[in-house]
């Protein structure tokens, strides 16, 4: 028993580890440019297929395909900013239905180049870890890995530099930081880009574990979701705390109940929070 | 005293924090009474706790003889005590006659049936309804305006737009949120008077915040000073100007800013 | 001339409007000049769309964006599929029950969840639409699970059975325009007025007198009777339903149809729906491709005709209205 229960925590902190990655650049759209966006799931899928077509067809190693998407990702989030959400930047209404189409639109583009059937790829590396009792597989632990170091990169950057320091001024307060010269018209292209280069790198990153389809986008959309709610719209920490906190609790609840209870709980722990406390468990109070 | 408004120890915490602490004050009735205070002393705060826009930690009010302490601010504003906003003071989108015509529902109310499917109580409602606000507009100078859409209005105009609906529910006491604020020395003027004429009209007692000194002096009987969220002076307007606690507020006020 | 004015009382039906309810009913009659069952059965789509997203609009009305629709449109589908399936009740039955079960839980929950507003209702009511599809997927023995319920008696009026494509089409449209003749009395009565007033500045309306939870929830109890109504007309036309017949997807394509229509203008959803609900129906062969033009035709409108395509007109018509 205490064995499964510590497998659950194992399989609950990679969980929560996506999710955060996932999360974060959901709540930065929304805490840098007011934006809920319903398209942040689309990216996860593309990061899936950019790195499959760097490692099938274009023979990059693993590590490499990564950094390609990446790259990729935030220019074509720089894109998404330019010409799909900045029109709608005064009406957050506008840009949350505007996202609805843009997920339409790059999920069907997908389906279309690519086909509904789910493709394979080729994985990395096999076998597993033992610690005792417990059983960790490579691609697992390998996945966990890059995604904490990934996570911890995107702190430094956030806590040690230039631009990381003009986005969370700008989390803070949009009006005081284009007073202190922060440059609106760069930092969001680049938040949006980033957050959707978290969430495409994401993609890459699960795609050995659970392959690449054009309709992967739709779950890790709703867990971002989900965290951010929790969290608090616009709130990284709290984010971080929720994150962790759903991996763990769909874990155990799969484990020791069903996959579907976990939905359930945590979609209606999700309403619970927004009536009493919109802003999150860590969230700034909305006005 | 004849008074239509009765604050009693009116409080009100945000988190730890006073906004406003046991402030108590009258009003008289046909009096215009004025509510002023530097920046942050609670007086948009007090507004708020007598219309029911917020509720109150502690305190009453009592209007007309009654209670109204914790009620929604639809059912303050039945019973006659109506008020105007600092910012955002008209229904931006529709016309001057239907911004007014909207206050004037309150008078002229339908069931969901009549509402629906009309019928001679409908038509009486709506023309009811409607002469109320050819009068509401006259008094307050829109009658040239009444088909503009009030998002278009200029500023001034928008101000007295915001009156004019308190106005059409027919209070007897109308509560004034800094209604000269941004207006030029000319239109201050005018407002003046557009409010001495709507008193005498409507047989109005109006509470009035504002900064405008001038104005506060020239048109109030009786002056609430509030400093940091309380009552620090309380009286007629040559009393409340020679205030040594009330000139103190001002300049430190002054100095800080 | 204040006179005149005050005469304008009643609302009456003017030029314009005589012109576009020409243009319905030509518009209405194109699937008789084919006499194609195909054609029959894109205009029962279209009604059916109209229908939701005239619920939608209503709710839209106070300023609400609703991404549940879709599971009131299946609580009304499921409580009439159950009625008429299980108890054996007729449809005649069923019908209202749906509208009625659909609009007591919007009752129910509407108190509090309206005292969020913006992105924040948004949101919740989008969480809501996945919690209804969750939980009845964990029913199976009541929604029939995610294989479904199959084989759903066809529409039965007091003992005649709609089995033609054009009878279902007639029956749908008597319940297009009852619906939409509901839309315009609200729209020009007091309640119109009270809901306008909460869209565009809630603080002033409840300081001028209306109760804006109560209007609020009474047009969200309005919109998703209506979304209810329609959903129990779907299902026996349809003949099948799912938990996932109701999920994300058909909340945001009645978003789409509302917005590509005009978020406030009466004429919106009927005009959305027209526009946007054969576009399946006629590219069946390539999906992907309609899915695309529907994003782009949301994000161009949302862009460059914020008030949606019934917006323009409606906006002349005012103009007009107010002249007069």
């Amino acid at each position: 028993m205490s064995f499964l229960i510590a497998q659950s925590i194992i399989n609950g902190v990679i969980l929560g580890t996506l999710y955060l990655m996932m999360a974060i650049g959901f709540t930065l759209a929304f805490g840098v440019m007011r934006i809920v966006n319903f398209a942040h799931g689309e990216f996860y899928m593309i990061g899936a297929f950019l790195t499959l077509i760097g490692v099938k067809w274009l023979g990059l190693p693993f590590p490499a395909a990564l950094v390609v998407t990446v790259v990729m990702a935030i220019l074509l989030g720089g894109l998404v900013e330019r010409f799909v959400f900045r029109p709608f930047r005064a009406d957050e209404l506008s840009g949350m239905i505007a996202s609805l189409g843009l997920a339409m639109i790059l999920q069907h583009m997908a389906l279309i180049i690519f086909g509904p059937d789910p493709q394979s790829f080729p994985s990395l590396v096999s076998g597993v870890y033992r610690l005792g009792d417990l059983i960790v597989p490579k691609s697992r632990a390998l996945t966990l890995g890059a995604g904490v170091v990934i996570l911890l990169a995107f702190y430094g950057f956030l806590m040690h530099t230039r631009m990381g320091r003009a986005l969370r001024a700008l989390v803070q307060d949009q009006e005081v930081a284009s007073i202190y010269g922060v440059r609106l018209e760069i930092m969001y292209p680049l938040g949006l880009g980033l957050g959707v280069a978290l969430a495409a790198v994401a993609g890459g990153l699960m795609a050995p574990l659970f392959g690449v389809s054009p309709f992967i986008g739709g779950t890790p959309l709703l867990k971002a979701f989900i965290v951010v709610i929790l969290g608090g719209l616009g709130s990284i920490p709290g984010a971080a705390l929720a994150a962790i906190l759903l991996g763990l609790i769909e874990s155990l609840t799969s484990s020791f109940v069903s996959a579907s209870a976990a939905d359930i709980v945590t979609f209606a722990l999700v309403v619970v929070v927004l009536l009493v406390r919109p802003s999150g468990l860590m969230g700034r109070a909305e006005a | 005293m004849n008074s239509i408004l009765n604050v009693e120890g009116l409080s009100k915490r945000f988190g730890g924090l006073a906004a406003l602490s046991d402030v108590s004050f009258e009003v008289e009735r046909g009096h215009i009474s004025g509510i002023i205070g530097p920046n942050g002393a609670g007086k948009t705060t007090c507004f708020n706790l007598i219309t029911g826009t917020l509720s109150a930690t502690s305190g009453k009010v009592v209007f007309d003889g009654r209670e109204i302490t914790g009620l929604p601010p639809h059912q303050v504003v039945e019973r006659g005590l109506a008020r105007t906003f600092q910012a955002a003071t008209t229904f931006p989108k529709a016309t001057v006659r239907e911004n007014i015509l909207r206050g004037a529902l309150l008078r002229h109310p339908l069931g969901l049936g009549s509402s629906l499917f009309g019928g001679a109580a409908a038509r009486e409602a709506e023309a009811a309804g409607h002469a109320s606000v050819e009068e509401v507009m006259r008094a307050v100078g829109l009658t040239e305006h009444a088909d503009q859409i009030a998002g278009t209005l200029a500023y001034g105009h928008q101000k007295r737009l915001g009156v004019a609906i308190g106005l059409a529910t027919r209070p007897s006491l109308l509560l004034l949120d800094e209604p000269a604020a941004g207006l030029n020395p000319e239109e201050v003027d005018r407002f003046g008077a557009i409010l001495q004429d709507l008193k005498r009209d409507f047989n109005l007692t109006i509470l009035i915040v504002e900064h405008h000194m001038r104005l506060i002096m020239k048109l109030c009987d009786h002056i609430v000073v509030l400093d940091h969220g309380e009552k620090i002076a309380d009286g007629q307007p040559e009393d409340v100007r020679n205030d040594q606690k009330v000139i103190e507020a001002y300049l430190g006020a002054e100095h800080v800013e | 001339m204040s006179a005149a004015v005050s005469k304008k009382t009643v609302p009456t039906v003017g030029a314009s409007t005589f012109v576009y309810l020409v243009i319905a009913a030509l518009i209405a009659s194109v699937p008789w000049f084919t006499g194609n069952v195909f054609y029959f059965h894109v205009g029962i789509m279209v009604c059916l769309a109209a229908m939701a997203t005239s619920g939608l609009a209503v709710i839209a009305w106070v300023g609400q964006l609703s991404l549940a629709h879709a599971a009131f449109v299946g609580l009304g589908a499921y409580t009439s599929v159950l009625l008429v399936t299980r108890l054996g009740l007729p449809f005649v039955v069923g019908l209202p029950a749906g509208a009625l079960v659909a609009g007591a839980v919007a009752y129910l929950i509407g108190k509090p969840l309206l005292r969020l507003r913006g992105v924040y209702f948004v949101l919740i009511t989008f969480a809501l639409n996945e919690l209804f599809r969750l939980v009845m997927l964990e029913f199976p023995g009541v929604s029939g699970g995610s294989s479904g319920i199959a084989g759903v008696p066809k529409i039965e009026l007091f003992g005649l059975v709609l089995a033609e494509q054009s009878q279902v089409y007639v029956f749908t449209l008597a319940c297009l325009v009852a619906v939409t003749a509901l839309l315009y009395l609200i729209r020009n009565g007091q309640l119109g007025r009270r809901f306008a007033a909460v869209e565009e500045n809630p603080a002033l309306a409840e300081s001028s007198g209306t109760p804006t939870a109560r209007t609020q929830n009474l047009a969200f109890v309005i919109g998703s009777s209506i979304a209810g109504f329609t959903g129990a007309i779907m299902a026996h036309y349809i003949g099948f339903i799912s938990p996932e017949t109701f999920g994300f997807q058909l909340s945001v394509s009645y978003v789409i149809i509302l917005v590509t229509g005009g978020r406030l203008a009466l004429w919106g959803p009927l005009v959305g729906a027209i526009f946007l609900t054969p576009l399946p129906e006629f590219l069946r062969g390539a999906l992907e491709y309609q899915h695309i033009i529907y994003g782009v035709i949301l994000i161009a409108v949302l862009r460059f005709l914020p008030q949606g395509l019934a917006g323009l007109s409606g906006q002349l018509t005012r103009l007009k209205g107010d002249r007069s």
